[in-house]
């Protein structure tokens, strides 16, 4: 019952938008290139279908090949970060000031370094999603008691055991919780990245649709991201409750929800 | 098989200050006593058994251990991500047991589960446990240590009055079965009277001894109530 009221109240909140949305674009007669109604947009993305697929699954690749290189990467540093103190004094504040430039001033950069072929999208995705893996992870490996480690190592645990046994599993919901954040923002990135200049992507294909007015092309671009970005978080979701099955489902919720 | 403590001193460091928590305490147990250290809460009794356990350093006197002691915190130091079972085996696979010394042992646990109430609750998760039931997998891991003497930390302490009761009976079959030495720590007078042969009575901190105190096994109820109204006396005299 909990779980299908989850579901059935921001659906009827959709649902109850797009109706007021379709009733006042038929009311007024607004034009087309002005706002199209979400029955405009429909129509365009079954008509469209193939563009949209097409640059999808390059907007796709991009997000998720930097996705992967993101988590890897972030992982690999934030472990180091909390085995290497110096290295955590030295990083952390680098860390939160790189949070701070806007990557819509990096992007451009990146185009003048790597050119407009694939680099420069998954180098956006990536920078956009480390900071909050790295720093979800860098919680988890803090948070193991002091106190139950001193336990079990007064009792003769192998150091080697001791990471595996205790101090990675109890990283993992921070990790999730990260990858979480990470995955919701992997599409947009790859998007921002390709707004730039590209010669693939829905963010190529909503640029160029923006500059000739195609406005139902443009909002069902913007429903192609939502609904990949959705994919992705909920795939991850998944993944998340297989991993983490000895944490009740209630207490998954109450710790991780976004 | 025994325990000696002579003349124990321990310091805790908190803001830079030291704080002396246990003072000149001594005292010795035999294998197959059950000893009770009885005191008002923070007077140093968690010191104590860390100090005997090892976790930390004595700071002046001597502590022999003739044995092997296992120590269980009050706090049961179950892993969320383990069932029952593995919980149980956990010391040996941190300390690197091969896979066959691990089978064996998880054997024996499954035997032993009877024995700790715990049969239907074999593939659980610490969390769909109640107190006491954690309590029972924690004091299973530690009899699976396969020591002389358990150091048990207020194991009850955080349990209702019912449960407490029940678990309090079933540590003395559990003790009789297993045949080793228990220094259980606890701030309940009752409690105390009612498991041990022997009552250690410390002082408010620092933690010196006040009184021993020697418990006939066939302790009547009114001589329970007495002692247990002598124990209060001298605690209040303090």
């Amino acid at each position: 019952m909990k779980v299908k009221s989850n579901y059935l109240y921001p659906l009827a909140t959709i649902v109850l938008l797009l109706v007021v949305w379709q009733a006042l674009v038929t009311i007024f007669q607004v034009q087309s290139w002005l706002l199209p109604s979400p029955w405009e947009i429909g129509r365009t993305i079954v008509s469209k279908w193939d563009l949209l697929w097409q640059h999808s699954v390059y907007t796709l690749s991009e997000a998720l090949l930097g996705l992967i290189l993101a988590t890897g990467f972030s992982l690999l540093l934030a472990f180091m970060m909390s085995a290497i103190p110096l290295l955590y004094r030295s990083f952390y504040p680098l860390l939160v000031i790189s949070q701070t430039i806007p990557i819509i001033v990096l992007a451009p950069l990146f185009l003048v370094w790597f050119g407009y072929g694939y680099l420069p999208k998954v180098l956006v995705v990536i920078l956009i999603c480390f900071f909050p893996l790295v720093i979800n992870v860098l919680a988890g490996f803090n948070a193991a008691d002091p106190y139950l480690l001193r336990f079990y190592q007064s009792m003769g645990a192998k150091p080697l055991q001791m990471f595996r046994r205790i101090r990675l599993p109890a990283v993992l919901p921070y990790f999730f919780g990260g990858l979480r954040i990470a995955a919701t923002y992997s599409i947009m990135g790859a998007v921002i990245g390709e707004w730039l200049g590209a010669t693939k992507g829905i963010g190529l294909l909503l640029t160029r649709a923006q500059r000739s007015y195609d406005m139902p092309l443009v909002f069902a671009s913007i429903v192609t991201i939502i609904f990949w970005s959705a994919v992705v978080f909920l795939s991850i979701r998944i993944w998340e409750r297989l991993m983490l099955r000895w944490k009740g489902e209630q207490k998954v919720k109450q710790k991780t929800e976004l | 098989m025994s325990i000696w403590v002579e003349q124990l001193t321990k310091y805790y460091c908190l803001n830079g200050e030291s704080i002396k928590v246990l003072e000149d305490l001594s005292f010795a147990m035999e294998k197959g006593e059950f000893v009770s250290v009885l005191g008002p809460s923070g007077c140093g009794k968690s010191t104590l058994l860390e100090t005997i356990a090892g976790m930390t350093s004595v700071d002046e006197g001597n502590v022999t251990i003739d044995g092997k002691v296992c120590f269980m915190p009050q706090n049961d130091m179950l892993l969320p991500w383990l069932r029952l079972i593995d919980n149980a085996v956990l010391p040996s696979v941190l300390q690197g047991k091969s896979n066959d010394e691990l089978i064996l042992l998880k054997n024996k646990a499954n035997k032993l589960l009877p024995l700790f109430g715990l049969q239907e609750f074999k593939q659980s998760y610490p969390h769909q446990l109640s107190g006491g039931m954690r309590q029972r997998v924690a004091l299973l891991r530690t009899y699976l240590l396969g020591g002389d003497f358990w150091l048990l930390d207020e194991p009850f302490a955080k349990l209702d009055a019912l449960t407490r009761e029940e678990l309090q009976d079933w540590l003395l079959q559990v003790w009789h079965y297993a045949s080793t030495g228990v220094l259980f720590v606890t701030h309940d007078i009752e409690e105390a009277i009612r498991l041990s042969s022997r009552i250690l009575l410390l002082s408010a901190r620092p933690g010196r001894l006040l009184e021993e105190y020697v418990i006939e096994p066939s302790l009547s109820q009114t001589q329970a109530l007495a002692l247990k109204q002598k124990i209060k006396e001298r605690m209040s005299l303090d």
